[in-house]
């Protein structure tokens, strides 16, 4: 049952103390329900904090205890703090205050009731007689299960600190909890400097729960045999499937509506500012720049939060940690962790919810070599062109125009293992992390948990799109935009045509016609724009892949966000653009070059296709490389690593199928 | 009456389900170590076996823990089996660091 917000509670009943510390770090080992408690003691009034240097983030949030407000940092999960881990570093750093903005006034262990040893020994390692300390004993619940009875009073007196039992899920002990945390400053300094003697730990759980064996083995059987399952060589890869397919199904279905539903609020809202606004430079940057632009990213937000939501869920249930042992039989040929497994499943929806699960991966170099190897794996943004191309190379054939479509996904799959395992041997050369996980114990999940989980993820995505992408999209609307471009000669007399057509009442074909001087228009702006100027002169670097200077200058746009890439080329090739694929396939396959030969030719239209697959054409993913890895070094290497790769591959594909002169193309 | 421990070291990829055994030594790094320690598992303590494979993850249950190791690390782990009929008498034996 859930309880009232913390803070009305604790104002009123929370005796009055001259003392509240402002800043209290949480400190404990992983899976013991730290992070449940720091949501129950927040809520939404939390934010997840980077700090520089450090690849492993904490959460900053506030809670109101006796009428003062109480700072809590929930500082990652370690199980010590001298070891050479990132997590373990970030501690030390913000224990010691080397943190800016992270120095604490009081400490609250967090200790796992029925894992007391562990949770003494962190307790011993972090408290000291300069900092007052409270502790957290959870999962009291499952101790008791187990047989196990410990009297938080007893402990209490046993570490010389206030010790309250809580329990984050159901909110039980919050209350007590925060009381602990302001009274901790009565603690006398050499009550805690006596806690820390030698043989204190055996001695501690012995008193307390009458020895260190756990009891209850019982309960053990069905946990037994739920791992039996799930790390079964073949029924816990069917198992994990299953499970993954639900989210991908989830990534793709369910978030259709609220994705249209964005899409549409996103085109209202340009269409309402452009009737509005006076035409011109500030219409066209807010409506085709800011919003054209940010509302390519946000729509990713429903695929994020499904993602997030049920990652949460799965972690929550214990299932996922059994997950990441079954996938690390496989993934560990590649140098990559079991782990990997679900953010590059992810990217198969978008690159960006797959980058920002990578959190799941515990080694860092596991992490960043996810992350450098999943905008590889074709995202839904590509579909649209590879259904384009394939239309064109195999119009009269569905059978290969499925197969060239299937092989899209694989040749993307290979790059990325491939990659991965070229980092792991070079760059990111090193050993891994052990893979050694502690099996957390199978329970439902906390869906209110799960919810915060999420809701953070989304405001961490939205601020993003909020400045950087923001920022990208508007430097990519103006060398698009600019320089502006007389409207052409051809558009005017198009245009003058209508006005005839319009006098005589043909409404229609005047449209018709407009929508022609339109298209000649835009094509005549992005030949003159600076992107477009850029495409001439970078041509002659596409040519090997036989690519014009139009389709140069798709393929240059197109690093704004592959899916421009359709737009881009009907309108520099002159064709409208329209929903019926098959109709601008067939439109496109016509066109020509100024020699007369086919644009697309079956050459071409292979090595195109090879570089989308493989090329580095997202800026949103760009600008998330940088901020999960902490640096726009490791952004730039990926998009380097990703052209070249994909510039090498496509040139190799479009000299094969021009020497084998195959009937690619419907024998055009 | 409890027999004395074999003098035997087996892998831990070599136990069997249900098998208790005490960490004699291992050929791991001082970080890995570092690492194992801290999660618990160190040169005194005793554990049962879940799931033990040379192939797949071995899993181990320490006190109320249950930790899940790879293959490769776990075959760097020298156990000692336990055969004594108490839980936790096979670490008592073991002298205390």
């Amino acid at each position: 049952m859930s309880n009232p917000p913390l803070g009305a509670r604790a104002s009123a009943s929370a005796p009055s103390s001259a003392f509240a510390p402002t800043r209290v770090a949480m400190v404990g080992n992983p899976n013991v329900g730290k992070t449940s408690l720091f949501n129950r003691l927040c809520g939404v009034r939390a934010k997840t904090a980077n700090f520089p240097g450090s690849t492993v983030e904490a959460r900053v949030g506030s809670c109101v205890g006796n009428g003062s407000e109480i700072e809590l940092v929930d500082l990652p999960g370690v199980y010590a703090i001298d070891l050479e881990l990132p997590e373990s570093k970030l501690c030390r750093d913000c224990l010691a205050g080397r943190l800016e903005g992270c120095m604490p006034d009081a400490l609250l262990v967090v200790i796992d009731a029925t894992n007391l040893a562990r949770g003494l020994r962190l307790f011993r390692s972090v408290a000291n007689a300069a900092r007052p300390v409270a502790v957290a004993l959870t999962m009291t619940d499952l101790a008791r299960a187990r047989g196990l009875s410990i009297d938080p009073a007893r402990l209490s007196v046993a570490l010389g600190v206030p010790c309250v039992a809580a329990n984050g899920r159901d909110g039980t002990g919050i209350e007590p909890l925060v009381a602990a945390i302001l009274a901790a400053r009565e603690v006398p300094p050499q009550v805690v400097a006596a806690s820390v003697a030698s043989n204190w730990i055996d001695d501690t759980v012995t008193s307390i729960v009458g020895g260190p064996n756990s009891l209850g083995a019982e309960n053990d059987r069905l946990t037994d045999r739920l791992d039996a399952a799930f790390t079964h060589p073949v029924l816990g890869g069917l198992v994990f499937l299953a499970a993954m397919a639900t989210i991908f199904f989830a990534i793709f279905r369910l978030a259709e509506l609220p994705m249209e539903l964005i899409e549409s609020g996103c085109a209202w809202l340009q269409s309402t500012l452009a009737a509005n606004l006076p035409a011109g430079a500030i219409s066209s940057l807010l409506t085709d720049g800011v919003i054209g632009g940010v509302s390519g990213t946000i729509v990713f937000l429903p695929q994020i939060c499904l993602l997030f939501f049920l990652l949460a869920l799965l972690e929550d249930t214990g299932y996922l940690a059994r997950a990441a042992f079954v996938m690390d039989r496989i993934m560990c040929r590649f140098g990559l962790p079991g782990q990997a497994f679900v953010p590059l499943l992810s990217s198969h929806a978008c690159a960006l919810p797959g980058i920002m699960s990578t959190r799941l991966i515990p080694d860092p170099r596991d992490r960043l070599a996810t992350i450098l190897v999943a905008p590889f794996v074709s995202c839904s943004a590509r579909v649209g062109v590879y259904v384009l191309l394939v239309s064109i190379l195999f119009p009269e054939s569905g059978f290969l125009a499925g197969l060239a479509f299937a092989g899209c996904y694989a040749l993307g799959a290979i790059a990325a293992l491939a990659t991965a395992a070229i980092f792991r041997r070079t760059i990111l050369k090193g050993k891994s992390r052990p893979m050694v996980l502690e099996l957390p114990p199978y329970r439902l999940p906390d869906l209110r948990g799960a919810l915060l989980s999420t809701y953070d993820r989304a405001v961490v995505f939205l601020k993003n799109a909020g400045s950087v992408i923001l920022a990208i999209c508007v430097v990519m609307w103006w060398i698009s935009a600019y320089p502006k471009a007389e409207t052409p000669a051809e558009a005017v007399a198009i245009e003058a045509r209508a006005v005839e057509l319009d006098a005589r009442g043909d409404s229609e074909g005047a449209e018709a016609l407009r929508a022609e001087a339109e298209t000649v228009t835009s094509r005549a702006q992005q030949q003159q724009s600076i992107a477009g100027r850029l495409g001439g002169a970078v041509q002659p670097v596409f040519a090997p892949l036989g690519l014009d200077d139009r389709l140069t200058v798709a393929v240059l746009t197109s690093f704004l966000a592959r899916e421009v890439f359709r737009s881009t080329i009907t309108v520099l090739v002159g064709q409208g653009d329209s929903e019926d694929d098959t109709r601008v396939a067939g439109e496109l396959a016509q066109a020509t070059r100024t020699d007369g030969t086919r644009l697309f030719d079956p050459a071409t239209t292979t090595s195109l296709l090879v570089f989308y697959v493989l090329a580095m054409q997202c800026l949103p993913t760009l600008a998330v490389t940088a901020r999960e890895t902490g640096s726009w070094k490791w952004a730039a290497l990926q998009f380097g690593w990703m052209s070249a790769v994909a510039y090498l591959l496509a040139w190799l594909a479009y000299v094969l199928v021009h020497a084998l002169g195959t009937g690619l193309g419907g024998g055009a | 009456m409890t027999e004395p421990t074999p003098p035997i070291r087996l892998p831990l990829t070599q136990l069997k389900r249900g098998d208790r055994a005490v960490v004699a030594e291992s050929t791991l790094s001082e970080e890995d170590r570092a690492v194992l320690h801290a999660m618990g598992l160190d040169e005194r303590c005793e554990f049962t076996v879940c799931r033990a494979s040379s192939s797949g993850p071995c899993i181990i249950q320490l006190d109320a823990t249950r930790l899940g190791l790879s293959p490769d690390l776990a075959k760097r782990i020298l156990t000692r089996p336990c055969d004594c009929p108490d839980s936790g008498c096979c670490a008592e034996e073991q002298p205390k660091q």
